[in-house]
């Protein structure tokens, strides 16, 4: 029985990979490079969470996003957000109906909250009263409204853009409910090479289509062969020192640590960085997480955790500098 | 089944061993360097010393040295080696050569687990990890590497090597025996040169060989201490040895010979003739004693007539006088007869009495009396001793004593002679007299010093600091006072003499006397008025700047009335006829007071004309208080000491 469920394992995370990569594959289709950014898209989706992207506009993060939902075979909701956004305007909202008969009655219209895939764009455009009932369903799973509660139907997935430049007329997401995306994914600038093929692809007459490669169960089991996923003890342990590493009070925490950072991570962020440590091990087909596989995730894990004060955000530090340097100096094993 | 497995996760454990300890092995190698470069230091320290400062550094303990050089090296390599490994750090680096992703470090953590607690992922994640064991090389995951200091060690090793081979030829100098220390009594130079004046104002008045022998042997003994010759028992036994000496000849006892001196003189008194002589044996002046005899036997030889009544008391005077002595030896010998007569036979009723019945209350009594009795005889055989021993001494006076007398009645001639060498026995006594009383003398110094030693002794090292910072300043080495003695000022001279023609009133005079001495300036005032009737105030006149032997006249009785010829113009006008005079000050010696030099000398040391002049005046005074009192001797040794400190010194 045990021998039988050991290969079960075995092909599932087989199988797991090879969905992965054949996702990849549909993606890549449309999104030239950003290989990082289509994982940690992904892991934030297989993680069951969300994710913040945060890039200067025109680098396809809408496409990315959009790109997905059609390869993942899910529904797709889009909503911009602007400062005279209403809460009602993404839950949804009650409305008179009257029937031929003449009759009326209350019924509710579902925002476009109710979706698979939600791509919340400019999210820091919004008020934070309206930040606040996207953030909701994002933690809850479920929306309330005249004190009926409709959950939101899994996997439910928001990414949520930004743009770093403009900040007049915008509302940065307080600390509270940036801890709340798994990820903070920095789109990056494609290099000469992909703009060749941005453009060739998207100035041309045809247009590439995707092919949806993964449906709703199995995504939900992909989610849950991620929980599968042992880690061992020193891995942890490892994650664990990395995020005490973050807190400035902490009496092993580095002078830069001391210097710059007001608030470290919370432990949600230790739970990122075990779980995305798990999805990472598994695109490699892996059965375990490893040491390296928190390194790699930490940066995008933890950068939106880690809180700078006054003199770290005069100098110009990156949070990202800060987690390197932990991550240059930390032991991979306590002596 | 899981046979490949287990065999797969031994190999995994194999080669994680392995590699830990290639990691302790490496360990050892890079702390090689810094150990052997330490320990080459030490041994070449060591070995240079030995061989360059032997003397400093004895040859076990540069053994023992290298050895527990030896030991810390090896010491510091094994701890180096056995300090604890993180937990799974061979297989860790396993992953990490090998680029495994913790496959290995994982396949040994879940396999750590009871199998009932292990996930399917876990197994199979161990056989993936046992799948990656057949290329695991421990060499790649803990390269042992010499590290570069290493050639530093080596290249410190061959000047070590060079130096160990080096043969230094070194004369060992021969280390004479340490003499044995003597810890010398310590005196100052002040108490030394006491002692030395002592015995060299002692051989000034000694001529006999046997006192100016001991008076060597104290100067010797003197130099001996001064030089830190003589320890303090040789000391003590050198002074023992000495006063032994002077007192073989000082038997007889002086008190007791004077006694007999002047019984014989009361007896020789009783003759008009021999008066003068009784008189002087009776005040011990034998030097007169002995001239007047030699006075009585040149009166008597030069056949002067002699009354015969006189004669005949002379002779009898000295009969008595030879018997006297005699006489008073028989009666003490006769009562020490009686005495011991009765002890004994008391003694012998008591010995009855005990035999008889013990235990009386009367025999307590007797008892008592009995030792009175003893007491008695004993102080009686003491003062018969006594006057044997003086009776020795006077033996030959009496006997010439004797024969003038009986030769008085033949031939005064004879008598005269015998009379003449009765002088002769009174010269040689005179002359014994006084070689006992320097013996005497020297022994009290003799005591003087072992008591100074005693006492030194107890204060030891400190009390020598003392006394060598009082000489020091003694001799005006201390303080910043410059030699001003004798430097004064006079003030005084306000008198003025009676003015002429005026009521009587005291003038006013002013004077300032000025000289090296210290002396009273005084000045002359001249009191003058020049209108009839008397002007008051008579002008105070000149100043006396005569200051050594000026002396101020006395106060005036009425203010002047007259002038001085040579003033002119205006009374308040000084435009005269006056001459600048510049008299010096005469020094007349006289100097300061007594407690002005005094003080003078206990600021700037012991020296000067007035200093010595009041150290004179004041020892002479004190030697005068210690002949002339009944003072002890140990105190009269502390005036000595006291005056010998403060001597003048130049």
């Amino acid at each position: 029985m045990a021998e039988k469920t050991k290969e079960a394992a075995r092909a599932e995370v087989d199988v797991f990979t090879k969905t992965i990569g054949t996702l990849r594959e549909e993606v890549a289709k449309v999104i030239v490079g950003n290989r990082e950014i289509v994982d940690g898209v992904l892991t934030c989706m297989l993680a069951g969470s969300h994710a913040l992207l945060e890039g200067v506009p025109g680098l396809g993060k809408t496409m990315l996003v959009r790109t997905l939902a059609e390869a993942l075979h899910l529904q797709f909701s889009r909503i911009q957000f602007t400062p005279d956004m209403m809460p009602a305007d993404i839950i949804g909202t009650t409305v008179i109906e009257e029937t031929e008969a003449g009759q009326k009655s209350f019924s509710f219209r579902k925002g476009p909250i109710f979706a698979n895939i939600v791509l919340a764009d400019e999210v820091n455009r919004a008020t934070p009263k309206t930040q606040s009932a996207l953030l909701e369903a994002m933690q809850e799973h479920r929306v309330t409204v005249a004190k009926t509660s409709y959950v939101l139907d899994e996997p439910f997935f928001v990414l949520a853009t930004q743009n770093p430049l403009e900040s007049e007329g915008t509302y940065p997401l307080p600390e509270a409910q940036l801890d709340r995306f798994f990820f903070k994914l920095h789109v990056g600038f494609p290099d000469r090479n992909e703009l060749h093929s941005i453009l060739e692809r998207t100035t041309g007459v045809a247009m590439p289509t995707v092919n949806p490669v993964l449906n709703k169960a199995q995504i939900l089991q992909m989610q849950h062969l991620v929980r599968e996923v042992p880690i061992s003890r020193h891995v942890q342990d490892y994650a664990v020192r990395l995020l005490q590493a973050t807190h400035p009070m902490h009496g092993d925490s580095l002078d830069m640590v001391k210097r710059f950072v007001k608030f470290g991570a919370s432990p949600r962020g230790a739970q990122a960085l075990l779980l995305a440590a798990k999805i990472r091990s598994l695109f490699e087909g892996r059965f375990a997480a490893s040491i390296d596989d928190v390194r790699v995730v930490a940066l995008p894990a933890l950068r939106h955790r880690v809180l700078l004060n006054f003199e770290g955000e005069a100098e110009g530090v990156k949070t990202d500098d800060v987690l390197r340097e932990i991550m240059k100096h930390l032991p991979e094993t306590l002596k | 089944m899981n046979a490949p497995r287990e065999q797969g996760l031994a190999r995994i454990r194999r080669a994680a061993t392995m590699v830990e300890i290639r990691m302790r092995l490496g360990r050892v190698v890079r702390t090689l360097p810094y150990v052997l470069i330490a320990g080459f230091l030490v041994v070449a320290v060591t070995v240079a010393t030995r061989k360059l400062l032997f003397t400093h550094l004895s040859e076990p303990r540069a053994r023992q040295i290298l050895i527990a050089t030896v030991v810390a090296a090896v010491v510091t390599l094994v701890i180096a080696a056995l300090r604890r490994l993180p937990p799974r750090a061979g297989s860790n680096a396993l992953d990490r050569s090998h680029q495994l992703a913790d496959r290995l470090t994982n396949a040994l953590a879940f396999s750590a687990l009871p199998v009932a607690e292990r996930t399917p992922l876990m197994d199979v994640a161990i056989e993936d990890a046992v799948a990656h064991t057949s290329r695991l090389k421990a060499s790649r995951a803990a390269p042992i590497r010499l590290p570069w200091e290493l050639l530093i060690a080596l290249l410190l090793a061959l000047p070590l090597v060079a130096l160990l081979v080096l043969e230094i030829r070194i004369a060992i100098p021969v280390i004479a025996p340490i003499a044995r220390t003597i810890d010398a009594p310590p005196m100052s130079p002040d108490d030394i040169e006491l002692f030395k004046e002592a015995a060299r104002e002692l051989e000034k008045q000694n001529t006999t060989p046997e006192m100016k022998a001991a008076i060597e042997k104290f100067n010797q003994l003197i130099e001996d201490l001064a030089n830190k010759r003589l320890d303090r028992t040789e000391a003590f036994r050198r002074m023992e040895e000495l006063e032994r000496d002077l007192m073989k000849g000082a038997e007889a006892d002086a008190k007791k010979l004077e006694e007999q001196l002047r019984n014989t003189g009361m007896e020789l008194s009783k003759s008009e003739l021999a008066k003068p002589i009784g008189d002087a044996l009776q005040k011990q002046d034998l030097e007169k004693a002995k001239k007047e005899m030699q006075a009585l036997a040149e009166q008597m030889k030069a056949g002067k007539k002699l009354d015969k009544g006189a004669l005949d008391r002379l002779k009898k005077a000295m009969e008595d006088a030879a018997k006297q002595r005699k006489e008073s030896l028989a009666a003490i010998n006769e009562k020490r007869q009686e005495l011991r007569d009765e002890i004994l036979k008391k003694k012998e009723e008591k010995k009855k009495k005990d035999d008889a019945d013990a235990g009386a209350k009367e025999d307590e009594d007797e008892e008592q009396l009995l030792k009175k009795k003893e007491r008695e005889l004993e102080k009686l055989d003491r003062e018969a001793e006594s006057q044997e021993r003086a009776g020795r001494q006077l033996d030959r006076l009496d006997r010439d004593l004797a024969k003038a007398a009986a030769d008085l009645a033949k031939d005064l001639g004879l008598s005269a002679e015998d009379l003449q060498k009765a002088a002769e026995d009174i010269n040689r006594m005179q002359e014994d007299q006084m070689s006992d009383k320097d013996k005497e003398e020297l022994r009290k110094r003799l005591q003087e010093l072992r008591e100074l030693l005693r006492q030194q002794g107890q204060a030891g090292k400190e009390r020598m600091k003392r006394m060598m910072k009082f000489g020091k300043r003694a001799r005006g080495q201390q303080g910043q006072g410059q030699g001003q003695q004798g430097q004064g000022e006079g003030k005084d001279g306000e008198d003025g003499e009676d003015g002429e023609d005026g009521e009587p009133k005291p003038g006013q005079g002013q004077g300032q006397g000025q000289g090296s001495g210290v002396t009273v300036g005084l000045g002359q005032g001249a009191g003058q008025g020049d209108q009839p009737g008397g002007m008051p105030g008579g002008q105070p006149g000149g100043q006396g700047q005569n200051g050594g032997d000026a002396n101020g006249g006395p106060p005036g009785q009425g203010y002047g009335t007259g002038h001085d010829a040579n003033l002119k113009g205006d009374r308040t006008d000084l435009k005269g006829q006056t001459t600048a005079t510049r008299a010096e000050a005469a020094d007349t010696g006289q100097g300061p007071s007594n407690s002005e030099v005094i003080l003078a000398a206990a600021e700037r040391g012991f020296k000067g004309g007035p200093y010595k002049k009041v150290y004179k005046d004041y020892r002479t005074v004190a030697e005068q208080q210690i002949n002339k009192d009944e003072i002890p001797d140990g105190y009269r040794f502390y005036v000595r000491r006291y005056f010998q400190l403060i001597r003048p010194r130049e």
